[in-house]
């Protein structure tokens, strides 16, 4: 113990010398003097309270009071003020001699838009990095449940993909496409200056249905608390997240309470969802099925239309209610609860989210001191249906419901129609299984910033996130389906709780070094550390039928299969950092910033356990050069380098480790070691333009970026005779090389009193490589599973040389031969038909022909105000790209058709024999081009005049994925199930994923 | 106020220091980095057994060896298990080294030689080191007789490096002879359970040892496997005679009058064969000897199969009618309200109740004898004759099934002992009379005598679908040749598995065997 004490002191010691290293920083101290004043309105005269009046290039500052009074102290003569109300021009007033400066504001014009980026802040027009700010205002409209659903198609270079329609599910995230072939890929979310843990926190194990996609991480955050979202995307940007900042860095900042008298705000929407019918599978009907089967014994008599028969219109509704405010002695505080319950368009799916959080923030000791802190308690409902990821060729509900003979009735004589484990009934799907997970989660920071000199700040940040999920899953033995009658039915209780906790130390210095010069800089220590643990519990054999009796009386199970009764606990996880920042901004023109970040994390193994990324910009404002024409507002040149990591691999990968046997029996080596396991590494250049002209009418940015992954982090069978597990190294030589263009644009172009009209375009162009597989895979990396009936082990996906990530290999499908049997191309000319199994490139029938990362993809979205009303519409389009419809390729087919499953009419037109087996081609290989009306909402601010109790009233209503305009044929084009195989990513097949659904819904919005 | 709040944020700095700061050693919680060999090596021991039950999967390479017999044939149903042919190439000898199923056996089998010898490298002596030999010679055996090549370690290698030893057919089965023979008297002379690895169990596998030691010799310069017909010599044979004696004189065993008291759910205390299993427990830690059933029962049978695996028509047809080892009913299987048989299942199948099946389209489940590996048209679910080799275990909920999964039982030792005295081994006892011995019980006819073809016709009318076929049909010189669905003979290269393209990737020492 005395030894650990010890040692512990001994980190303590030098972490005290980085705190005082920066505080050596504060000697730069200046003569200080007091200027007061007040804030008004230039039309009406009055005082505007809660002005911010800040003192240019510090974060130093306050805000007037309900008199529109401010006080403040300077430094000296130089100091600039800076005044700013939001929906009035900022000012700038040099102080000088001046004791009293009293402002008029006006009102009109653009704010200036500021950019959180990581341990603070910065004007949009000082940013050095490619970096990207989305407000509120911009945020997709209607029903949205979770932060990543606001921004999807609105950023250029941010891809959102949901894995599916269904009611919480997650999403896949891509800033400037993938750089990883097998570590996460998904951006680090920082909610508040707190790193989130990027690990599923529920469970979703398969009990015979199939595995279930993972539920949304982020459903526990309301939509309505975000005031920002700033999305980092180069890495001169994400450097200072180091180890982590390697997929980019998305940083969400929650609303505090504004400034001035309490607002009580209150929004409801209520809704619906339905199944577009557009996007529909052609499937028979039972008079069509009759004749193109022929079978009479096939014909059962009825009329149903199966795929009907799980769908349901959703209802959803959604509640807000906040309270905030401002308090005379300088603090602020806001309140909100939501809820929020969205039925899928699939029967027994649903969400329900409830969202309690409070904000407080208070200034002490004449502002020298701020303290805040903020608690976030949710609680997540999710009930699924009995779907699943990569179900096999028994079918899971949904692919039960496209198969079922329509002819054949669900029921007979008061019971379900089973006929078999292979002809799964969904109708008794939705009778008989049950599936509920409900997952609380508690986040909490406290902050306090300390005004050490005026130049010189330190906050002390301290983060919890905490969750538990329960996931209570049970299928009933009446169930015909050999895992769920065959064992007696089947109940499984599987647990997760994870916790992460974070402190964090900054100091941050502002001084100008010279008139022309200022200079900022930032450093900080930062520790947080995750833990994640969880069990299951699975019984067999039960004598009733009611499934929820099972989970309910567990004790009631006959059996309890080892292998399925477990608890896991992973390594304790822990990220040690020290980070920096310099920033110069030379005569307002030249912008240079640097960073460093050195992060040591206890995953990495023993002989690599400190990585440092290093990265700088410089940004030329040429705007505010002489020569520069007077149209541009601005325009600023960016040129920014970094080095990034990415680290989301296992923890526990870089050691030995003995474990029992799943079934309990024994003990065996689990994991082989590598102590030379470190992260995955990322150097990105980015060039990039900043304009506004025209008096801002016009704004945008344009940028172009190469990106480099090397030491791909890659598990790797163990060379036998070994343990039969996978390695995590870092491998040789492999790169992943993205390059792009991104570009955006927001003009007004109609602008007077009655009527406005905006228009914001973005746009992005990418390629994406992987380079130097076949060096250590000579066969590439084989990935995209494919299920189905016959299917078993069928791969679509190579990762190879010069290819891009995810390129589907296949055969090439030629059309059928006079006997209706498929014919591929004879690629390798041997005259034999190679097609079948994935071989090396070059050895057989089959080739690259397709990738499904889009080569361009589209943001379109419009604003119009006429008087009270207003009008807006967001389309987002993707194109380049492919899709693989593993769900036709599995179902429709002749065969399919004469053996009495139902089929899409694309059979019927085929010129396919029974005896025809389709493996996987280019048959089912399909553009996935889309352009998507996504949203459209028209809404309504009622004139309250002068009302004593409304301050503000809106109506509105919102209609999302009105229709879309594509060729392709599945349920949508935009799909990402989760087909990896040995957790090699995939992307682009869509297998029975849950359809999208098109959702209008009616909202008021009161503020009190 | 104020106070409170000054010592609260004084206390959160304090607090953040000394919670923040670390040596970042990494905790781990539920494995541990090294054993403590004196408590540990029973449950190493106790999980190299359990790796065993990997073993008996429909997926797993010993079983898949099947498919490429005279025996059983995986046939595709329009696109029922074309799973692009992953089955049909077995059949028709034409695997590549990169199917699936050959890559996990190589897994499966090597890992399980490692587990056995990870108990050796943590100190294990006495019984705990003998039965970890048996349990490594048995792993590296089977990856032998299938591969050709074993990639050894010595203990304690770094794992991240590839192995330093590589055993071949020319010194493999001499390695194993020794390593079995250094440790048999430490091995238990009984057990309670046939789980255990027994001294009858090491003879039994020193016997296969001695009988395919020809085969193994059998190779070329560039470690190619050579056709037989193989010299056997006969002081192997005489070895092996005298190890199935003594196995015989134990009196531990005796055929079983029931003989599908073998493979019932209840085998392990009805059967009075079995040597070494792999043990399941009912509802516990168990195998998937379901797929044993469930691979060729048709979905319409109770239990609702795959409509999987057909036996070959060359297979049914060596029974004689009044042979109980073609099919019988079990009264269990009809209790439990199914009509399933044990053994072949040819013809109308019916329910429990009498009641004829139909299949998916609605036609009679009338099992054929002919099938074709690519079938189409009007017969897709009844063509082929299935197999009930294991009867189900109907009382245990989920896959977890009672029925011990069988390596070696009696029966086999007696066949083993007649076809070596046919090879030149002395005995004198008569071949026939070992056979008839067998032949009797199971209620077929006697022979008057007996020659290699009957002996190896026994050995599949007894032993069919437990996995022998391969390397009896290799012995006897057969594996190469036609049968059913299998038209044209295949190279000799054939007679070993490819090493997987996976394996020499990792491992660039391994050389893959010739013509691949």
């Amino acid at each position: 113990m005395l030894s650990m004490k010890l040692f512990k002191f001994d980190y303590f010691m030098k972490c005290c010398i980085v705190l005082l290293l920066a505080v050596g920083m504060s000697s730069f101290a200046y003569g200080q003097r007091t200027v007061s004043g007040n804030v008004t309105d230039g039309e009406t005269n009055e005082a505007l309270i809660g002005a911010n009046v800040l003192i240019k290039g510090s974060s130093t500052g306050t805000v007037t009071d309900i008199d529109g009074n401010y006080s403040v102290d300077v430094s000296g003569d130089d100091a600039v003020l800076v005044f700013s109300y939001t929906g009035y021009t900022s000012q700038e007033i040099v102080v000088g001699t001046q004791s009293t400066i009293n402002i008029v504001m006006s009102s009109g014009e653009l704010l200036e838009e500021v950019v959180v980026i990581g341990y603070g802040s910065v004007k949009k027009s000082d940013a050095t990095g490619a970096v990207e700010v989305i407000s509120p205002k911009d945020f997709n409209q209607g029903f949205q449940t979770s932060p990543d659903q606001l921004i999807q198609g609105r950023l250029a270079g941010v891809q959102v993909t949901s894995s599916s329609g269904e009611p919480g599910a997650a999403a896949n995230i891509r800033i400037r496409g993938a750089s990883s072939i097998r570590a996460n890929n998904n951006p680090l979310f920082v909610l508040d200056g707190i790193p989130l843990d990027g690990r599923d926190i529920s469970a979703g194990a398969d009990i015979g249905a199939g595995r279930q996609s993972a539920r949304n991480p982020l459903s526990f955050i309301n939509p309505n608390d975000i005031e920002s979202i700033s999305v980092l995307k180069d890495a001169s940007a994400t450097a200072i997240y180091g180890s982590r900042g390697s997929n980019g860095v998305i940083i969400i900042t929650t609303k505090k309470g504004t400034v001035g008298k309490p607002k009580v705000e209150l929004s409801s929407t209520v809704g619906f969802a339905t199944m577009p019918d557009g996007r529909k599978y052609n499937l028979l009907n039972a008079s069509q099925f009759a004749e193109e089967n022929g079978n009479p014994n096939l014909n059962f008599g009825a009329d149903v239309d199966a795929f009907d028969e799980i769908l349901r219109t959703g209802l959803i509704q959604n509640h807000n209610l906040t309270y905030g405010g401002s308090t005379e002695s300088g603090g602020r505080y806001r309140m909100s609860l939501g809820i929020q319950d969205q039925e899928g368009i699939i029967k027994d799916s649903e969400q329900k989210t409830y969202n309690a959080t409070i904000n407080i923030t208070q200034n002490l000791f004449k502002d020298r001191v701020t303290i805040g802190g903020k608690l976030i308690a949710s609680f997540v409902r999710d009930q699924a249906a009995a779907l699943s990821d990569q179900v096999g060729a028994e079918g899971d509900m949904l692919i039960s419901a496209l198969r079922w003979n329509p002819t054949r009735p669900f029921m007979e004589g008061g019971d379900f129609v089973q006929p078999s484990d292979n002809e799964r009934s969904p109708a008794a799907f939705l009778e008989y299984y049950d599936d509920a997970t409900q997952t609380s989660r508690i986040f909490g920071n406290l902050f306090a910033d300390v005004k050490i000199t005026d130049n010189l700040k330190y906050r002390f940040n301290y983060g919890i996130d905490r969750s538990e999920s329960s996931r209570r899953v049970a299928i009933s033995r009446a169930f015909r389906a050999n895992f769920a009658e065959g064992s007696g039915g089947v109940a499984q209780i599987e647990n997760i709780e994870a916790y992460t906790q974070l402190f964090e130390h900054t100091l941050d210095y502002n001084a100008s070094l010279t008139d022309n010069v200022g200079f900022n800089a930032t450093v900080g220590y930062s520790y947080q550390e995750f833990t994640r643990q969880g069990n299951t519990q699975r019984g067999n054999g039960f004598l009733i039928d009611d499934q929820a009796l099972y989970l309910n009386n567990l004790n009631f199970a006959n059996s309890f299969p080892p292998n399925n009764n477990s608890s896991f606990s992973d390594p304790d996880d822990e990220l040690q950092s020290f980070f920096g920042r310099v920033n110069f901004d030379i005569n307002d023109r030249y912008l240079v910033t640097a960073t460093v970040r050195a992060d040591g994390s206890s995953r990495f193994g023993e002989d690599n356990r400190y990585g440092v990324f290093p990265s700088a910009a410089v940004a030329w404002k040429i705007s505010n050069e002489d020569f520069a024409p007077e149209v541009f507002n601005d325009l600023k040149l960016r040129v920014g380098w970094g080095i990034t990591g990415n680290q989301e691999f296992p923890s526990g990968s870089a050691q030995n480790q003995f474990k029992p046997l799943d079934d309990g029996s024994g003990i065996q080596q689990d994991i082989v070691g590598n102590p030379d396991l470190q992260w995955e590494e990322t150097t990105q250049f980015n060039v990039g333009i900043d304009f506004a002209f025209a008096d801002y009418k016009f704004t945008g940015s344009l940028d172009y970026f190469t990106k480099t992954t090397e030491d791909l982090l890659f598990r790797l069978r163990a060379a036998q005779q070994a343990p039969d597990v996978f390695v995590w190294r870092n491998l040789d030589g492999v790169t992943v090389d993205n390059s792009g263009i991104e570009f955006n644009i927001n003009t007004y172009l109609v602008e007077t009193a009655d009527f406005n009209w905006e228009f914001g375009l973005n746009a992005s162009y990418y390629t994406n490589e992987i380079n130097n597989v076949s060096g250590t895979f000579p066969a590439g990396i084989i990935t995209g599973e494919i299920n189905g009936q016959g299917l078993s082990n069928q791969r679509a996906q190579l990762l190879f040389d010069g290819q891009p990530l995810y390129s589907f290999y296949l055969p090439v499908f030629t059309g059928f031969n006079a006997e209706g049997i498929a014919q591929y191309e004879d690629l390798n000319g041997d005259g034999e038909n190679t097609a079948s199994g994935i071989v090396p490139p070059g050895l057989g029938d089959r080739t690259f022909v397709g990738d499904p990362n889009p080569d361009f993809t589209l943001g379109i979205r419009t604003a119009i105000n006429y008087k009270n009303f207003d009008l807006s519409m967001f389309f987002n389009g993707a194109f380049g790209h492919q899709v693989f419809d593993n769900t036709a390729l599995a179902l429709f087919s002749r065969a399919a058709l004469d053996g009495g499953a139902n089929v899409d009419d694309r059979v019927l037109s085929s010129a396919q024999a029974a005896g025809d087996s389709p493996i996987p081609s280019t048959m089912f290989l399909e553009d996935a081009d889309f352009l998507r009306l996504a949203n459209l909402t028209i809404g309504y601010n009622v004139d309250l005049g002068e009302n004593e109790y409304l301050s503000s009233l809106r109506f509105f209503v919102t209609g999302q994925n009105l229709f879309v305009l594509t060729g392709y044929n599945g349920f949508d084009p935009e799909v990402n199930k989760n087909k990896n195989i040995d957790d090699v990513p995939s992307f682009g097949i869509d297998y029975a994923t849950y359809p999208r659904a098109r959702v209008f819904t009616f909202g008021v919005n009161a503020v009190f | 106020m104020k106070k409170i709040s000054i010592s609260f944020i004084l206390l959160c700095l304090i607090a953040g220091f000394f919670q923040s700061c670390t040596d970042l050693e990494e905790q781990l919680n539920d494995g541990v980095p090294t054993l403590d060999a004196n408590a540990d090596v029973a449950q190493l021991l106790a999980g190299a057994y359990g790796n065993l039950r990997d073993l008996q999967s429909q997926e797993h390479i010993i079983f898949v060896a099947n498919h490429t017999t005279d025996e059983m044939a995986g046939p595709t149903r329009g696109r029922d298990w074309d799973d692009a042919g992953i089955w049909r190439v077995l059949h028709r000898h034409s695997w590549t080294p990169s199917h699936q199923f050959i890559e996990e056996g190589w897994r499966t089998l090597n890992r399980n030689g490692f587990n056995a010898q990870q108990v050796l490298c943590n100190g294990a002596t006495g019984q705990v080191a003998a039965e970890a030999t048996f349990l490594r010679v048995f792993a590296d055996y089977m990856t032998l007789d299938l591969f050709g090549k074993v990639p050894r370690r010595a203990c304690n290698e770094n794992l991240l490096n590839p192995p330093s030893q590589l055993l071949t057919r020319e010194n493999g089965v001499e390695l194993f002879i020794s390593e079995l023979e250094a440790v048999f008297n430490d091995l238990p002379t009984s057990s309670t359970s046939a789980a255990t690895a027994t001294q009858d169990a090491a003879r039994v596998l020193l016997a296969k040892l001695y009988l395919n030691r020809a085969v193994h010799a059998a190779t070329g310069a560039d470690g190619a496997p050579q056709a037989g017909p193989y010299t056997f010599d006969a002081a192997d044979m005489n070895k092996v005679v005298e190890l199935c004696d003594e196995i015989i004189g134990s009196g531990s065993y005796a055929l079983d009058d029931n003989y599908f008291d073998n493979f019932i759910p209840e085998n392990t205390s009805e059967s009075s064969e079995l040597i070494f299993v792999s043990e399941n427990s009912s509802g516990g830690a168990s195998g998937n000897v379901r797929s044993r059933w469930f691979c060729s029962t048709h979905y319409n049978q109770n239990p609702s199969g795959w409509n999987g695996f057909v036996a070959l028509s060359d297979l049914y047809d060596k029974f004689e009618e009044t042979d109980v080892r073609r099919g019988q009913d079990l009264d269990y299987i009809g209790d439990n309200g199914s009509g399933l048989r044990a053994g072949f299942l040819i013809g109308q199948q019916f329910a429990s109740d009498g009641t004829p099946l139909e299949d998916r389209q609605g036609g009679p489940l009338n099992f054929t004898s002919d099938f074709n590996l690519f079938q189409t048209g009007d017969q897709l679910e009844v063509t082929g004759i299935r197999c009930v080799k294991y009867p189900p275990d109907f009382t245990t909920p989920g896959d977890n099934s009672d029925n011990d999964f069988i390596f070696f039982r009696y029966a086999d030792i007696l066949l083993m002992k007649a076809e070596a005295i046919l090879r030149g081994g002395s005995s004198p006892d008569r071949p026939e009379d070992l056979v008839n011995s067998i032949r009797t019980i199971r209620g077929a006819s006697t022979f008057g005598s007996v020659d290699l073809q009957t002996v190896l016709d026994e050995r599949s009318r007894e032993l069919y679908w437990e996995c022998w076929r391969r390397n009896d049909q290799i012995r006897f010189n057969t594996y190469l040749g036609t049968w059913q669905e299998k038209p044209n003979p295949s190279d000799p290269s054939r007679l070993l598995f490819p090493i997987p393209a996976e394996a020499i990737a990792t491992n660039p020492n391994l050389p893959q065997n010739p013509g691949y």
